[in-house]
């Protein structure tokens, strides 16, 4: 039996947390693992004499991340800033915000994230028995099942072309740009993940933020790029109390959004944006409101889920930085833990739900009471301290790097899903054997 | 179906090879993807290839500043005649308008086969998603242009049809008798959905795992997985060319569902994430689970061969076909309850429909 101080210490721990993760996600660019780390790095050493239970502890980080899970979505539609997972939210949250709705696209977002964590928190115990014998057939065929991913990434994308010129090979060429920039940036995206992946650029006391200014270049920064040379402005920004989206909508999204979240907690590599987007294929959804609330779902699930993978006794699988990160001071054991973390979650949800709408609010009236140039402006020099912050000079050069690479498919309206090559062939090429080969023929080693 | 779904069924027919599970799983082998690759490879080469190749004599090319119904009126008539006279299959290409990266001019084609009515109108400004602006439309007098077919036609698809977003539709126009007809995206669903392509591309197979076993193994999965897109298209309406050069016509699919079809493609995927994952256990060196009808087979019989199929049989009929069955029922329940009876809709509107969903599906993203 557990005490009801020890609960209540957790609820509070979780909302603290919660609390916190949902102040720090409303700046663009700074990732909660980030932040996570830091705090990791001071907990760590001093964690047996901490006067803080480790569960409680834990409890904290995961309501930091559930903040973020919900938060982030606010810089992603009002500041164009996304992170890996919320990048294919870009463009309907561009429409909306350029239709004066941007509050309607993070509240939809939100609500997708909620019913994401309502239905995370009612279907792990019940898929509990089946994740063990499901992890053990597939831990030997995840090379090939990432191959499928990376396969589908490259065929799936079709030429958006107008074929306009009057031969064959002039209309193949121009048909064939948008690919050949998707290819291009595949190509830049993987080298850069393999260089970063095998070599240590940023140093470790820095913790491990190798990644980072990667991901922020690549997906935060292109965008943010553009609206500072562009000219847009962003009209005033209507927040209304009433919502168009019907049942179907919320329950398309929400199936979408957890079988995507679901497969990206669950396969290494594969993280919500694109795990919510194949689901989104396999589902045939369509319109833009089911396709944002399936975004918020595949988020939530996919990075709460990979914890709760952790805290589920007999299984304990890690995935994520989190699971990893708190496995290094904390071992669960009882269904009792896992339970009261299931309902710390759902405690923190709630939370940061009301949490994203009151700072959706203050930012909406905000973002189009000035020149958006001067926001982007803002915002840009915010993801520049924050990745200076965390990376130092070489992390400003890897986050120049990764921009370039980022603005391609901007440039050339093709998908930014290639950019996700940065994380997903690196660890392709590891778990099918092949990385010396690579490393060897691009000459790192 | 949707483009994921073709690849997961190209997949999924890829684990039902024995060599390449145990490759996959002793030798980290990425052969079964050779499934999923030859199984989405057929709207690849038509909308990467195909549609390139193919000769508009007529393209519709107006911009903001032109705009006009009487272009593409004019353009439509003239195809016309030209089909008429000649006897020749005549292509006309309706582009897009684009104004900026995620707003469009939208103007319709209406084609009514009873009245011969055909009708163009310039429509409002709308974003990628097709949702449009209200008042963005030309004054109705600039708008709209009409005449009647001096031919008569047979249409079959949808009376109005939508330019407006990505690459528009093209039409072939030939006579046959003392009719105009009508095909929409004829380049789409020829050569590249037929079982002869799948043949031709097979052998690439050898070219990768040569002659050996592998090679063969590798030859069976592409043809298969190929075979598959053809197969799960024909569920459709629109059916695909079968046996080209020998066949010149689209053979009609078995009307059975929709590409777009929610259901269809969630049942589908599901079914194949089912029987990959039963495979993946079958044929694994080390089986994780086994099944009583399974166990009662082996015993009976004694062969790898009859635990497998009595263990899939058994597998379908508890794991696969009771969810789908009673999510189904539940499904129409709901709907009859929440909308009422269906509606019947024109079986042309619905071709239409699945052509249109397809290359918008690709172009999307």
């Amino acid at each position: 039996m557990m005490d009801l101080n020890f609960v209540l210490g957790t609820y509070l721990f979780a909302l603290i947390g919660t609390v916190a993760g949902s102040l720090i996600s409303s700046l663009p660019g700074l990732h909660v693992y980030n932040v996570i780390g830091f705090a990791l790095l001071f907990y760590i050493p001093m964690a047996e004499r901490f006067p803080v239970h480790p569960f409680m502890m834990t409890a904290f980080l995961v309501g930091m991340l559930v903040g973020y899970g919900f938060v982030f979505t606010v810089p992603t539609v009002y500041l164009q800033a996304p992170d890996d997972t919320l990048v294919f939210n870009l463009m309907p949250g561009q429409r909306y915000l350029t239709e004066g709705r941007g509050h309607e696209a993070v509240v939809l977002t939100s609500l997708g994230a909620l019913l994401g964590i309502l239905a995370l928190v009612v279907l792990a115990p019940l898929v509990m028995p089946y994740l063990k014998l499901l992890s053990d057939l597939l831990n030997p065929h995840l090379h090939w099942i990432i191959g499928m991913v990376i396969l589908y990434i490259l065929l799936s994308e079709f030429p958006k072309d107008f074929g306009r010129r009057k031969k064959i090979s002039g209309r193949l060429i121009e048909g064939w740009s948008t690919i050949a920039a998707g290819y291009l940036t595949f190509a830049l995206s993987s080298v850069l993940g393999i260089i970063l992946f095998t070599k240590t650029l940023i140093e470790p006391s820095r913790a491990f933020q190798n990644l980072m200014p990667a991901l922020v270049g690549l997906f935060a920064a292109p965008n943010v790029i553009l609206n500072l040379i562009s000219r847009r402005e962003v009209p005033r920004q209507v927040i209304q109390r009433d919502f168009d989206a019907d049942h179907e909508d919320l329950f398309n999204g929400t199936l979408s959004g957890v079988l995507g979240g679901g497969f990206s907690a669950f396969i290494p590599a594969v993280t919500a944006g694109i795990g919510g987007l194949l689901a989104g294929h396999a589902t045939a959804q369509w319109g833009d409101r089911s396709f944002m609330i399936s975004m918020g779902a595949s988020r939530v699930v996919y990075y709460v889920g990979a914890v709760t993978l952790f805290f589920m006794p007999l299984i304990h699988v890690r995935r994520g930085l989190l699971a990893q990160n708190i496995a290094l001071f904390y071992a669960p054991e009882t269904h009792a833990q896992f339970y009261l973390f299931l309902s710390a979650i759902a405690f923190s949800a709630i939370v940061a739900f009301f949490m994203t709408i009151l700072i959706s609010r203050f930012l909406a009236r905000r973002v189009s009471a000035r020149s958006y140039r001067i926001v982007s402006a803002f915002t840009f020099a915010a993801i520049l301290g924050i990745v200076f912050g965390m990376a130092g000079f070489v992390g400003l050069a890897v986050f120049a790097v990764a921009a370039m690479i980022g603005i391609i498919p901007v440039i050339y309206f093709s998908r930014r899903s290639n950019a996700l090559a940065v994380i997903l062939v690196p660890i392709w090429l590891n778990m099918s054997g092949l990385m010396d080969k690579v490393v060897q023929l691009l000459g790192l080693r | 179906m949707k483009g994921f779904t073709h690849y997961l069924t190209g997949i999924t027919a890829a684990t039902f090879f024995l060599w390449a599970v145990r490759s996959a799983a002793l030798e980290k082998s990425l052969i079964i993807l050779l499934g999923g690759f030859a199984a989405i490879l057929a709207d690849t080469l038509d909308f990467r290839i195909n549609k390139y190749l193919y000769r508009h004599h007529y393209e519709v090319d107006m911009y903001e500043g032109n705009l006009d119904p009487r272009i593409p009126l004019n353009a439509l008539l003239r195809a016309m005649r030209a089909a008429w006279e000649t006897g020749r299959r005549i292509n006309i290409k309706f582009h897009t308008i684009k104004l900026s990266s995620d707003r469009w001019r939208q103007y319709s084609i209406l084609i009514d086969e009873e009245t011969r009515i055909i009708r163009v109108r310039i429509g409002p400004i709308v974003t990628t998603g097709q949702v449009p602006f209200p008042g963005t439309e030309p004054p109705e007098e600039r708008a709209v242009a009409e005449v009647v077919s001096p031919y008569p036609i047979k249409y079959g698809y949808d009376k109005e049809i939508n330019v407006d977003i990505f690459s528009g539709p093209d039409f072939d126009i030939y006579r046959e008798g003392d009719h105009l007809i009508f095909e929409f995206l004829p380049w789409h669903r020829q050569w590249s959905h037929s079982i002869t392509m799948g043949l031709l591309l097979a052998p690439l197979g050898f070219l990768i795992y040569g002659f050996g076993k592998m090679g063969w193994v590798a030859f069976w999965i592409i043809a298969v997985g190929y075979w598959t897109h053809i197969l799960t298209d024909h569920f459709g309406l629109m059916g695909s060319n079968l046996f080209p050069p020998f066949t010149r016509k689209r053979v009609p699919g078995f009307h059975v569902t929709r590409s777009m079809s929610k259901p269809a493609n969630i049942y589908t995927n599901y079914t194949n994430a089912m029987l990959i994952l039963w495979n993946l256990n079958a044929f694994s060196p080390s089986r994780i689970f086994t099944l009583p009808l399974a166990e009662y087979a082996y015993a009976k019989f004694g062969t790898f061969a009859s635990w497998y199929f009595f263990g899939l049989v058994n597998w379908v009929a508890l794991f696969i076909l009771p969810p789908i069955l009673v999510s189904y029922a539940l499904l129409v329940l709901y709907r009859r309850w929440y909308y009422g009876p269906p509606e019947v809709v024109a079986p042309g509107a619905e071709r239409v429909e699945e052509a249109l969903s397809e290359s918008e599906e690709y172009l999307k993203g």
